[in-house]
C-alpha cells in the first residue's frame, strides 16, 4: 500500500508538472495528500488556508 | 499495513434455524477454534441457515447489519423460526445473538450481534482480547479501515452467487473500481475529492467547500456586478438543465442496453447449445472451430501490425508531398498518439531528404517550418515528437502497408473457406429445422449485436471524455475551436455531452466566484481538484492494469482457466471481462466455473494489493456448475486462500465425493456438517454441528435426515 501511495505522488507531480504548476504548489497538494492518509480528511480551515496558498501562487 | 484475519468458530442463539449452537462445537466452557491454514468444508442442507450465517458473517466484517437493500432497516427478518411447516409461519420474539470469533494479526477477537426485535434494534459487542467485552464494534483499526461499512466490498471476500454476477456486471461496474480504491490504501483521498460524474466532482470534502463558497456569492450579490452574476446564473440554470436533460437520455439508452444486451445473451446462449449439440455429433466440428479460432487470431495479429504501421510515419508519409500534407490536416481525427507532430516535422526539416524521397530543398524545409501550425492540430503544437523520431532512425523497415493489407485479405478468405466448410458440413450432421432455427439465431444475433454497439455509442456520446475524439465527430459542441469552454446560450444548448457542459458548468461557476472574490481559495480548490482527480484517474488505470494482470496469472494456473490456452481476465469501465488472444477478441462462451474462479482470482489480487492475509468465504460454490467442472472450482477455493469456508448444499458434497474426493476424502480439506435432528420444544428446527465424517458423507437430500444407520 505504501508504494502505491508514493506512486500517486509521483503521478502528482508529472500532473502537475505538465498543468504548469509551481514547485510551491505541488509540495502544498503532497502536504494535502500526505496529511490526508496519515489522520483522515483535514478540518476546513487547515484546508482552506492550504488551497489559498495554492490559489495564490496559481495567479 | 497488512492485515492477517483467520475464522475460528460461529455461535448462533435463537436466530433463524438456531436455537442454541456453537460451529466447532464447545468443550465445556472453551472454544473450540477451526484450522487456520485450510479449506473448511460446512455441509449445510438447504434450510438450514446457510445465507443467513454468510449474511451474518458480512455484518461482523463492516460493522453494521449487512442487507442486499442497502435502506433495510428491519430487523425482524433474522427472528428465530419457530415452525418446521412453511405454511404456518411463526416467529420468536425473544433476542437473537450471533458470534464470530476471529484471529486478527494472532490474538483472539469475538464480536458479537444482538438483535433485539421489540425495539427493531440491533447491538454489537467486542470481546476485545485483553480488554473484555466493549459495547459496539472495535475490532483493530487495520481491520476496521479496510472493512468498516463496506457492505458491497465485503462480498468480494464472502461470496456468494450474487457476488460474481455483480463482478461480471455492467450495472454494479463501480465494484471493482471502488475495491482497488479501498485496498490499495488511498481510499481517503477519495474522501477528498469524492467521485467525478458527469464531468463534475462530488461528494468529497473540496465538493463541501466549493458549495460553500458557491453560497457565498449567492449572499454576496452587488450592484456593481448584479447583471453579470443574474446572466451567469441563467446559464449556469441552462447548463445544469441540459445535463439532466441529458442524463435522462443516458438513463433511457442504459435500460435499452440491458435490455438488448439480455436478448443477445440469450440467442448466444441458443447458439452455443446448437453448437455444442452439433459438436458431439461430428467429431470434427471441434477441430474445424479450432482452425476458425486460429486463423482468427492471425487475422487479428495482422490487423495490429497494420494499425501499427498506419501510426508509422515511414509508411504512411511515404507518397507524395498532399498525402503528407492531407495526413497532417486529418490529424484531428482522434486516432494518432498526441506525439505525431512538430517535433517529427522539425526533425524532417533538418534532413538532406524528405520522407517521400524527394530532396528536402531549402523551400520545402521553410515550408514545413512557416506552415506546421496549417496542418497541426493546435493542441499538438509544441509536442515534442521523439516517438516518431524514434520510427525513422532505428526501426528496421517495416512490412508495407499494401502487404498487410493483402495478407489480411487472404486471412479473411482463408477463414471463409473453412466456416463454408463448417456451414456444409453443419447441414450434412443437423437436423433441417435445426439448421434454420441457427441461421434465424445468427441473423438476430447480428442484428441485436449492431444494436448493442449503436446504443453503446449513444451513450459514449454523452459520457466521453475523450475531446479529440468528439471533436473529430463534430460532437464538441459548448467548446471553442480552442478547446475553451463556450459561454454563449446556443452553444451550450447545442451541447450533447456531459464532460463538456462540466466544463462548461466548472467555467460559468468559477467566473461566478471570481466576480465575488475569494479567487484565490476557489482557485486553489480547482487546481487540487483537477491534479487530484487526474492523478486519482490514472493510478486507477494503472492499478486496474496491475490486479488484472496478477488475477490472470492466478486464473490461467486454476484448472479451469489453465486449459483455455490464452485466456485473461481484464477490469474495464463495464466490469470484468475475459479475452482470447490479443485485445480485441473477447471471449464469449466461459463456463460457469471459469468465471466464478475468475471472481475468486481478482479477490485474491485485491487481497494481494492490500497486503490482506484473509480468507475467502463462500456460499454454494458448486451449484449451477457442469458436474465435470466442480473440481475445477475446487482447486481454485484449496490453491489460492489461506484459509477458506466453504457452505455446501448436500447435492454439491455428492457431486464432490463421486468427482473429485471418491476415496479419503477430507485429507486436504477439513470437513463438518450441520444438519437437522429433530424439532426443538420450541416448534423451530433443532440442529446439531458434526465432524463425524459418515454423516458428511451419508447425509443426502435436502430432507435434512439421516439414511438409516447411520447417527
Amino acid at each position: 500500500m505504501d508504494s502505491t501511495i508514493q506512486r500517486l505522488k509521483e503521478i502528482i507531480q508529472e500532473k502537475a508538472k505538465s498543468n504548469g504548476l509551481t514547485e510551491f504548489q505541488v509540495k502544498q497538494i503532497i502536504a494535502i495528500v500526505d496529511k490526508t492518509i496519515a489522520d483522515g480528511l483535514p478540518d476546513d480551515a487547515w484546508l482552506k488556508d492550504k488551497l489559498g496558498l495554492i490559489g495564490r501562487r496559481g495567479k | 499495513m497488512a492485515l492477517s484475519v483467520r475464522l475460528l468458530s460461529i455461535s448462533w442463539e435463537n436466530i433463524r434455524a438456531f436455537h442454541s449452537l456453537n460451529a466447532p462445537l464447545m468443550h465445556g466452557d472453551s472454544h473450540t477454534d477451526w484450522p487456520a491454514d485450510k479449506s473448511i468444508w460446512l455441509q449445510m442442507p438447504n434450510g438450514t441457515g446457510k445465507t443467513s450465517t454468510l449474511r451474518l458473517i458480512r455484518s461482523v466484517f463492516i460493522g453494521r447489519l449487512w442487507s442486499k437493500d442497502e435502506s433495510d432497516t428491519n430487523v425482524r427478518g433474522w427472528r428465530r423460526i419457530t415452525s418446521v411447516d412453511k405454511s404456518k409461519q411463526a416467529y420468536s420474539n425473544a433476542k437473537s445473538t450471533f458470534k464470530l470469533r476471529l484471529k486478527i494479526d494472532d490474538q483472539n477477537w469475538a464480536i458479537r450481534i444482538e438483535l433485539n426485535y421489540g425495539a427493531n434494534t440491533y447491538e454489537f459487542f467486542t470481546h476485545h482480547p485483553t480488554e473484555g467485552v466493549i459495547e459496539g464494534w472495535h475490532p483493530p483499526y487495520k481491520f476496521k479501515k479496510v472493512f468498516e461499512g463496506n457492505i458491497r466490498l465485503v462480498e468480494l471476500f464472502i461470496f456468494d452467487g450474487e457476488t460474481v454476477d455483480r463482478m461480471l456486471s455492467q450495472a454494479d461496474s463501480k465494484l471493482l473500481d471502488d475495491a482497488i480504491r479501498q485496498f490499495s490504501g488511498v481510499a481517503e483521498i477519495y474522501g477528498l475529492v469524492g467521485d467525478r460524474t458527469d464531468g463534475k466532482y462530488t461528494g468529497g470534502r473540496l465538493t463541501s467547500i466549493r458549495n460553500e463558497l458557491e453560497r457565498e456569492v449567492g449572499r454576496e450579490n452587488s450592484a456593481g456586478n448584479a447583471q453579470k452574476l443574474t446572466q451567469l446564473a441563467s446559464l449556469e440554470q441552462a447548463t445544469i438543465e441540459k445535463m439532466e436533460t441529458l442524463k435522462g437520455e443516458r438513463e433511457e439508452h442504459k435500460k435499452q442496453l440491458a435490455d438488448a444486451q439480455t436478448d443477445l445473451d440469450e440467442v448466444k446462449d441458443e447458439l452455443r447449445k446448437i453448437e455444442n449439440n452439433y459438436g458431439k455429433k461430428y467429431e470434427k466440428a471441434l477441430e474445424l472451430q479450432g482452425e476458425i479460432a486460429k486463423r482468427r487470431l492471425g487475422m487479428i495479429e495482422t490487423t495490429e501490425q497494420l494499425r501499427l504501421g498506419l501510426l508509422n510515419p515511414r509508411l504512411t508519409f511515404s507518397l507524395k508531398w498532399k498525402d503528407f500534407v492531407a495526413f497532417h490536416q486529418s490529424h484531428i481525427d482522434g486516432n494518432l498518439p498526441e506525439d505525431v507532430g512538430y517535433g517529427w516535422l522539425k526533425n524532417l526539416t533538418l534532413q538532406k531528404k524528405c520522407i517521400c524521397g524527394e530532396p528536402m530543398t531549402p523551400s520545402m524545409s521553410n515550408h514545413i517550418r512557416t506552415n506546421f501550425s496549417l496542418y497541426l492540430d493546435s493542441t499538438k503544437r509544441g509536442v515534442v515528437s521523439s516517438v516518431q523520431s524514434e520510427f525513422v532512425r532505428d526501426e528496421p523497415q517495416p512490412e508495407r502497408i499494401e502487404d498487410l493489407v493483402s495478407r489480411l485479405k487472404m486471412q479473411q478468405a482463408d477463414i471463409k473457406t473453412h466456416q463454408t466448410r463448417y456451414e456444409q458440413d453443419f447441414a450434412k450432421y443437423a437436423d433441417p429445422e435445426v439448421q434454420v432455427k441457427k441461421r434465424s439465431l445468427e441473423e438476430n444475433q447480428d442484428l441485436l449485436s449492431k444494436t448493442v454497439s449503436d446504443i453503446e455509442m449513444c451513450i459514449r456520446h454523452i459520457e466521453s471524455d475523450d475531446i479529440r475524439w468528439l471533436r473529430g465527430l463534430g460532437r464538441a459542441n459548448g467548446l471553442t475551436s480552442t478547446g475553451q469552454p463556450d459561454l454563449t446560450r446556443s452553444a451550450i444548448l447545442a451541447a450533447d455531452n456531459l464532460n463538456i457542459l462540466g466544463r462548461v458548468l466548472e467555467e460559468i461557476q468559477s467566473r461566478r466566484i471570481n466576480a465575488q472574490g475569494t479567487h484565490d481559495v476557489w482557485n486553489g480548490l480547482r487546481t487540487v481538484q483537477g491534479t487530484l482527480h487526474d492523478s486519482l484517474s490514472q493510478l486507477l488505470l494503472e492499478q486496474r492494469d496491475f490486479i488484472s494482470k496478477e488475477a490472470s496469472r492466478i486464473w490461467t494456473g486454476m484448472p479451469a482457466a489453465k486449459s483455455e490456452g490464452e485466456i485473461r481476465l481484464k477490469i474495464e469501465d463495464g466490469g470484468l471481462n475475459f479475452y482470447r488472444g490479443t485485445e480485441q477478441e473477447r471471449a464469449d462462451g466461459l463456463s460457469g466455473a471459469q468465471e466464478r474462479t475468475a471472481c475468486y482470482s481478482v479477490a485474491k489480487s485485491l487481497a494481494n494489493i492490500g497486503a490482506l492475509d484473509v480468507p475467502i468465504l463462500i456460499d454454494t460454490p458448486l451449484a449451477g456448475i457442469d458436474e465435470d467442472l466442480t473440481e475445477e472450482v475446487y482447486h481454485a477455493i484449496i490453491q489460492e486462500f489461506p484459509q477458506s469456508l466453504v457452505f455446501l448444499n448436500t447435492a454439491e458434497k455428492r457431486t464432490m465425493i463421486e468427482n473429485s474426493w471418491k476415496q479419503g476424502f477430507g485429507t486436504e480439506v477439513f470437513t463438518a456438517t450441520i444438519h437437522q435432528i429433530g424439532t426443538h420444544t420450541d416448534g423451530g428446527k433443532l440442529c446439531t454441528y458434526t465432524e463425524d465424517k459418515t454423516v458428511f458423507e451419508e447425509l443426502r437430500g435436502n430432507s435434512d435426515t439421516l439414511p438409516e444407520g447411520v447417527a
